[in-house]
């Protein structure tokens, strides 16, 4: 009770008894979650106005005698002619290490009912990216725990990497992985007592999803003890648009505070598709006029600033990382579409999902040949970039020679020789969801294979083999696998003791 | 040009004719054109007294103040205000004295889309807001 009883006093003491100036306006017309308000003459591009029963709006229009303003809470309770005033702050958000493990909205209010957030700081929503001065170039990896992905298309911190393909082909689950494996390296390297240790928190945006979806996430990544190190940033389908819009610099601002303290961080924004369409939602609304596919002109600009956000800054600049996992959604498997053009010029790459490997059981379902990663082995510690540097190449060459060789009976030595070896390096890539793979492990089965430790086993077998051969790793023969992870190289007396370890699990292995 | 900037510039244009040098509305130019626009039913004419309305209370607005208070009006407190307002505006402010009982205590002046204001509904409405 005296708890209370200070916060009150506290708070009047606090309180301030000065006059106070405000600039005000009437609503005009009210619709879809847009408010036109004339007046508010003073109000500036991005201010937080505030509406009648607490519901808050961005000013987003500001023309000769109106202000175009879209609305971040319930709109049942306004009407025309309500006032309207400025709060001379930009909107911003909650920030810190207490909104880890919390499910919050788009103006980072919680909605996970665990009490309210205790955050020191707030963040402007909208920031300017890090110029050129304080970036560096990605050279750390960020493990995804997916074979196909680390191997092929490695991701580092302060990467931008799209992941796309249409929908129902593994896009969220590739990013969930990710999440996933952060958690697990974060508990291992924190009871490890390695000084050196750089955990990774992160943010998983939910733009336009169905909330019985957002919610099924949620429970994933508390059942695998992942949600201690995550916060999602919640704006479903059934939100007003502007939240839609709002959620990805908001998730945004929250993990640049982990980058400029120092620390790294990795957000999801899942999806971006739908955050354009719900942006052009408000655009048409306000009035602006549309181009291709009535989207606003600076469509693209609504992504270039978001995902320039992400990067990695210089040891002056405190060493910290932001890595971005952005998700588009193709139609029909078309990557020339407007949305994810866009997307794809201003990433460092990006892993494209096929509906037709998905359908064929070949889960995830990467294309080899339009999946990419501008950062490349910078971003993979030396033992894995000596065993994967070119699976790549050979698992292209395998789907060029496989497409050829339907249409031939009789074929050589040696075509056959690759087309066995990428038949067994698709197999080797399958891999169950939310199972993420430590990259140690990922590395020894690497070895395996270019070793021709799999040549014995028939294609069909390869995927049990691989299942019995990380268990053999985690448990009897895990002592070369330590060696990698404490070295991150691969030396002659890791590869004598990996080649044992094989020997041995093979004469188990039936 | 859209339909609907056409119309709110002619709406303003039209207000335009009725300001005399001070830029105030006189109000037998003003009846005068409404009568003629409802003479000769222009079309959307709803649409365009609408916007001739909000024109004239948004330039009334400029020149005038409302000043809402709660209990007793205080002259001496009223010249106060006039000769502070003075020094806030351009020309002379007119000024529209109003009881407003919800404030509870002090005042609240709105000039223009300018709302100054020490009464005691904003403090505790801030002690609220201070608590959510």
């Amino acid at each position: 009770m005296s708890a209370i009883t200070d916060l009150i006093k506290r708070e009047i003491e606090n309180l301030s008894t000065d006059a106070t100036r405000t600039n005000v306006g009437t609503i005009s017309t009210l619709a879809d979650g847009v408010a036109q308000v004339e007046g508010l003459s003073k109000v500036m591009f991005n201010e937080m106005v505030e509406f009648p029963n607490n519901v808050l709006g961005i000013a987003l229009n500001l023309e000769e005698d109106s202000v175009g303003c879209v609305l971040l809470g319930d709109t049942s309770s306004l009407k025309e002619g309500d006032e309207v005033r400025t709060t001379g702050k930009l909107l911003s958000v909650p920030v810190g290490k207490a909104l880890l493990g919390r499910v919050v909205d788009a103006v980072g209010r919680p909605i996970d009912g665990k009490g309210p957030i205790d955050a020191e700081k707030q963040f402007p929503v909208e920031r300017i990216a890090p110029g050129i001065i304080p970036r560096k170039s990605v050279d750390q990896p960020l493990q995804t725990g997916i074979m196909a992905v680390d191997s092929m298309v490695p991701i580092g911190r302060g990467q931008r990497e799209l992941i796309i393909g249409d929908r129902s082909t593994g896009k969220t689950t590739i990013a969930i992985d990710t999440i996933i494996n952060q958690s697990k390296i974060n508990k291992q390297g924190e009871n490890s007592g390695n000084p050196d240790f750089r955990p990774v928190f992160c943010i998983y945006v939910a733009v336009g999803q169905k909330n019985s979806n957002i919610a099924r996430t949620i429970k994933l990544l508390e059942s695998t003890g992942a949600m201690d190190y995550v916060t999602i940033v919640s704006a479903p389908a059934a939100v007003n648009p502007a939240n839609q819009y709002l959620a990805p610099y908001s998730g945004c601002a929250m993990g640049e505070w982990f980058m400029e303290n120092g620390m790294d961080a990795l957000i999801v924004y899942d999806d971006l598709s739908k955050h354009a369409v719900a942006y052009r939602q408000i655009s048409l609304i306000l009035k602006r006029p549309s181009g291709r596919e009535a989207y606003p002109g600076d469509v693209f600009y609504l992504h270039s600033r978001l995902l320039e956000r992400s990067a990695r800054l210089n040891e002056n600049n405190g060493n910290g990382s932001l890595t971005a996992l952005p998700i588009i959604e193709t139609q029909m498997g078309d990557v020339s579409g407007y949305i994810p053009t866009n997307v794809i010029s201003i990433t460092d790459g990006q892993i494209f999902l096929e509906t037709d490997l998905f359908n064929k059981g070949i889960r995830p379902a990467v294309s080899v040949g339009l999946s990419v990663s501008r950062v490349g082995s910078a971003a993979q510690i030396k033992a894995y970039k000596k065993v994967a540097g070119k699976v790549k190449l050979e698992l292209a060459q395998f789907r060029e020679l496989a497409a050829f060789s339907q249409f031939e009976s009789d074929l050589d030595a040696s075509t056959k020789a690759r087309l066995d070896r990428g038949a067994r390096i698709v197999e080797l890539f399958k891999q169950g969801a939310y199972n993420p793979v430590p990259v140690e492990i990922q590395a020894a089965v690497m070895w395996g294979m270019q070793n021709d430790f799999f040549d014995s086993i028939p294609v069909a077998d390869i995927s049990r083999a691989v299942e019995s051969l990380k268990d053999y790793l985690e448990t009897q023969g895990k002592e070369p696998c330590e060696q990698i992870y404490k070295t991150g190289k691969l030396e002659e007396d890791t590869e004598r003791n990996l080649r044992s370890a094989f020997e041995d699990w093979k004469r188990t292995f039936s | 040009m859209s339909e609907d900037i056409k119309i709110k510039k002619l709406a303003k244009n039209l207000v335009m004719i009725t300001l005399d040098e001070e830029g105030k509305i006189i109000q037998s130019e003003m009846e005068k054109l409404i009568s003629g626009l409802i003479e000769t039913q222009p079309s959307g004419l709803k649409k365009l007294l609408k916007l001739i309305l909000n024109e004239t209370k948004r330039l009334e607005y400029g020149y005038s103040a409302v000043v809402e208070f709660n209990g007793k009006s205080d002259q001496r407190m009223v010249d106060n205000l006039v000769q502070k307002l003075d020094t806030l505006t351009v020309g002379k402010v007119e000024l529209k004295i109003v009881e407003t009982p919800t404030i509870i205590a002090g005042y609240r002046v709105r000039i223009g889309d300018d709302v100054i204001e020490d009464s005691i509904a904003s403090r505790l409405s801030n002690l609220n807001k201070s608590f959510q």
